[in-house]
């Protein structure tokens, strides 16, 4: 059975419709990659399949069950999300906030007892903090910053870890290190969903690739069979090829100064969208 | 590259017990020998010499078997004793209240004064000092009420519309609101010119009460309010992490900015009940707290913005009473001339 | 003018001539401006005002009537029949009187006090003088309240008399004092004791109808400005002072005197006082023990009779 199941889920805000017909799946051990343009939906459907946003159809189910029914600590044990911008809190150091996730596991007036700091102290080794687990949080750097982020959320011990575009504000080797963090855990046996902007990273360490646009699901499967020129070309409007040598090694060659809008748009005016071909 | 090393790395050991920051300890021990002080001046010194036998044997006489003149043992037993117990409650109940709208609102600046408490409680005490002097002993009563009115009209006004319960509508609701009734207070005021002596003594704070009938009737609301603080600790450290972090882990932001609200409305109004207003302790208390431990963890900061409170309150009231004996002066003034300057002398040594 | 001699060419001498007009002129204007600024002789005004019922009743007794007096208010000195006639005006704070209703009268003279002070320069601004420092302050003051009032209506040797008349009565009114209590004369402010303290109106006539005022050697915090003769008594000191008698005063409540006289006789912190244990704390309804009257005599005779009986 899927961990995660999403089916046709519909989400409005105000008055618009944001997501309308979005499916995502995911199985233990699986690294998913929600990718799309930017406005497509995809942070909104990682925040509802999280429950962090109300759906107005469709279904959520983790372990097949409705998530209506899941309440506070009972889906924090089951799964963790990491924002896209976290709020960084003054005056807290590192082992604080990781042993701030331990609190799905704690009974409201319940004391963290020793199994909660070695949870804790597991989390920070794993995510690679543990050198700096005494400093503040308002000194880290950005990479730092992330992967305490994901300590937070390996506290909690859920099988399923989402992350909001987590390496969007980092560097290059900061990116890389994330990436390796993040595919160890998947293949540690976590169930890992990530909503990525980085095509090539997204090829590079997911299992599947799930493509949102416009509101709804439009296609998903291996990176490679997935994220071809003409989906490119149809969902992000770009002339680009992906390739992928198999060894984790990817590139994203874009023609940069291409109108990449699909071909039956060439003729029609700036700015209008029409249906895309094939 | 620490995330390739960390896979290598084996499982650490069962850590050893929970890290104690020493200094930490230092700092609550440091402020509870003050307090005890502080206690103790307030019990043996005031506004009239009682000398210190007598002071121990109105105390524990029934231990000792000495007992008190009677003239002293009424001074301590129902005049000091009472005012050290209301220093107490109102010093640690509002220290409490700032630390946890700082904490709810993730805002430096907040105090019960942006949430219109303090605007609503003044109002109410003002109704009863101005329109019915006659009835003064309901003033406890109204402050109370009118602070929670206020505090009621703020979350309902910012639990409406769009962003319900954010942060800045709460802290924009809770100006409007403390501006109408401070309004209002200056208008009732400027219609009784010649009750205002009483409003100007009233609104300087001070801990001239009663005696136990006040303490006794108001400090049911402030126990209330004391658990609801305690219980909001972890919460609010997890609401530190940001919203969305906050509900990742099963927290409902909305409702803990909502409790944490009333629970620092209910500290703050029977607070004014009781003593008028004293803003200062509200902002000042929990910051001294954050610098003085290096911390804002409010498992930390809470409990011990109410201890700093509560010491300090009681300081400046020895201080109102003895200082010009036997009138008493305000004891707002005399608090911020304590705290102020060890405020400032933490700020330098900020670390 | 000094001479100007015929011989100076024409042209100077035209120049000359305007100088000496100039001058001429200026030296008039001067001593006319000098003229009419010189402090106004000391005519008696024919039309008085008079803001308080302190001098309104003065007034009346010296045979002045005012062309208005002050509606006092509910808790003041009643004013005199003998002012029945006179046009009452409306105060509010923190002027006083309206100022257009004043000036409609043509007053020549306004008797105010320090707590219209605010309106004074208002008054004075319209040409009117005004006269807001002669209510007095102390017992002992009264005389001279009344000397100064009579000088300024031109009735000295009425006033004078008048004087001496009240002085012999306010001294007859402390005869035959038998018992001194002790007293606390508080200004009744919410739960706050203000107690008057020696140098005040109210200890003044506690102390002349025999009481002894616990309060008659504690030195204001501040200094001492008018009025400024109340401290915020810590009710310790209260207790410990033990008074016989306390008299609550409450400002500008007359409405609510029940009331407060029932909180004040069950006030918590005073009720192991002599004072309370013995039912002798009293509330007046008038406020005529926190500023002066122009008949203190009766007001210490009935303080004698119904508060310190003695």
């Amino acid at each position: 059975m899927a961990v995660l199941e999403v089916t046709d889920a519909k989400v409005r805000i105000g008055d618009t419709e944001i997501l309308h017909a979005a499916d995502l799946a995911v199985d233990p051990g699986q690294l998913v990659a929600v990718v799309g343009p930017n406005g497509a939906g995809k942070s909104t459907l990682a925040r509802a399949a999280a429950g962090l946003q109300k759906l107005a159809g469709g279904s959520v189910r983790w372990y097949g069950e409705d998530i209506s029914r899941l309440r506070g600590r009972r889906l924090a044990r089951l799964r963790a999300f990491i924002p896209q911008r976290p709020r960084v809190p003054e005056g807290i150091v590192v082992r604080e906030a990781v042993l701030i996730g331990r609190s799905p596991h704690l009974r409201p007036l319940e004391r963290l007892g020793r199994g909660d700091r070695h949870a804790a102290e597991v989390a920070m080794e794993r995510a690679g903090v543990m050198e700096f687990a005494d400093r503040r949080l308002t000194t880290l750097s950005g990479g730092e910053l992330q992967r305490v982020q994901i300590a937070i959320g390996l506290a909690q011990e859920a099988p399923v870890l989402m992350a909001d575009e987590p390496t969007s504000a980092l560097d290059l080797g900061a990116t890389s290190a994330m990436a390796r963090l993040l595919r160890g855990l998947a293949d540690d046996g976590l169930a890992v969903v990530l909503v990525l902007h980085d095509l090539a990273l997204a090829a590079a360490i997911a299992d599947e690739v799930v493509v949102i646009s416009q509101g709804r699901s439009v296609a998903s499967g291996p990176p490679g069979e997935v994220l071809h020129a003409d989906r490119l070309r149809e969902v992000w409007h770009v002339g680009a090829d992906l390739e992928m040598d198999g060894t984790g090694r990817t590139a994203l060659h874009v023609r940069w100064l291409e109108d990449g809008r699909p071909v039956s748009d060439a003729g029609a005016a700036p700015g209008a969208r029409s249906a895309p071909q094939r | 590259m620490p995330a390739a090393a960390a896979t290598e790395r084996p499982a650490p050991e069962l850590p050893l017990a929970p890290r104690v920051s020493v200094r930490r300890v230092l700092v609550v021990a440091g402020i509870v020998v003050a307090l005890v002080a502080a206690v103790c001046a307030s019990l043996a010194l005031g506004s009239v010499k009682v000398p210190l036998d007598q002071v121990v044997d109105a105390m524990f006489g029934w231990l000792t078997g000495d007992q008190a003149r009677g003239v002293d043992r009424e001074i301590i037993l129902q005049l000091r004793l009472p005012r050290t117990v209301t220093a107490i409650a109102v010093g640690a109940s509002l220290g409490v209240a700032g630390a946890l709208l700082q904490g709810s609102l993730g805002n430096p600046l907040a105090s019960p004064d942006v949430v219109g408490v303090t605007g609503g409680a003044a109002f109410g005490a003002m109704l009863v000092i101005l329109l019915s002097p006659g009835h003064v002993a309901l003033l406890p009563l109204s402050a109370l009420v009118f602070g929670m009115v206020a505090a009621l009209l703020v979350l309902m006004i910012s639990w409406t519309g769009t962003n319900r319960g954010g942060v800045g509508r709460l802290i924009l609701s809770g100006i409007a609101i403390g501006a109408i009734f401070t309004a209002a207070t200056s208008m009732l005021m400027a219609l009784h010119p010649s009750r205002a002596p009483s409003a100007v003594m009233w609104l300087a704070g001070s801990l001239q009460t009663e005696g136990w009938p006040t303490i006794r009737s108001v400090a049911p609301y402030l126990a209330v309010g004391l658990v609801l603080a305690f219980c909001l600790m972890r919460p609010l450290n997890r609401l530190a992490l940001g919203d969305e972090v906050a509900a990742s882990l099963g927290t409902s932001p909305r409702l803990v900015r909502l409790v944490a609200i009333v629970a620092a409305a209910i500290l703050a109004s029977g607070s004014a009940a009781l003593a008028g207003l004293l803003g200062f302790l509200g902002i000042v208390v929990p910051h001294a707290v954050r610098l003085l431990g290096g911390t804002s963890n409010n498992t930390f900061v809470v409990p011990v913005s109410a201890l700093a409170g509560a010491t300090l309150l009681t300081a400046g009231d020895v201080v109102a009473r003895t200082l010009k004996a036997p009138l008493e002066l305000p004891v707002g003034p005399m608090m911020v001339a304590i705290g102020v300057p060890l405020f400032l002398w933490l700020l330098r040594r900020a670390v | 003018m000094a001479g100007v001699t015929v011989r100076m060419p024409f042209v100077r001498r035209a120049a000359a001539l305007r100088a000496l007009v100039l001058a001429a002129l200026s030296v008039a204007i001067a001593a006319a401006a000098l003229a009419a600024a010189a402090p106004a002789r000391a005519e008696a005004p024919e039309r008085v005002v008079a803001l308080t019922p302190f001098t309104a009743n003065i007034l009346a007794q010296l045979g002045v009537t005012p062309v208005a007096v002050a509606e006092p208010a509910a808790t003041e000195e009643k004013l005199s029949p003998r002012l029945r006639g006179a046009q009452r005006l409306a105060m509010s704070h923190p002027n006083g009187p309206n100022l257009e209703q004043l000036v409609a009268l043509r007053p020549d003279a306004v008797f105010s006090s320090p707590v219209w002070r605010a309106g004074t320069p208002k008054i004075q601004n319209l040409g009117i003088r005004v006269y807001d420092s002669l209510d007095p302050q102390r017992l002992g003051t009264v005389p001279i309240g009344i000397k100064k009032i009579a000088k300024i209506v031109g009735r000295e040797a009425q006033g004078v008399a008048l004087a001496n008349r009240v002085q012999r009565e306010y001294r007859a009114a402390s005869a035959g004092i038998r018992k001194h209590p002790r007293v606390l004369l508080v200004l009744g402010l919410a739960q706050y004791t203000l107690a008057m303290l020696g140098n005040s109106w109210g200890g003044d006539i506690i102390e002349a109808a025999g009481g002894e005022l616990v309060t008659k050697n504690i030195k204001p915090i501040g200094r001492t400005s008018e009025g400024a003769v109340v401290g915020n008594l810590s009710n310790e000191a209260v207790v410990r002072m033990n008074p016989d008698v306390i008299i609550v005063v409450p400002h500008g409540a007359a409405d609510e005197v029940p009331a407060i006289a029932r909180y004040y006789r069950n006030f918590a912190p005073w009720r192991k006082t002599k004072a309370a244990r013995t039912g002798r704390i009293y509330v007046p309804t008038d406020d005529l023990l926190l500023q002066a009257t122009s008949d203190p005599a009766s007001l210490i005779r009935k303080v004698r009779r119904e508060y310190l009986k003695n």
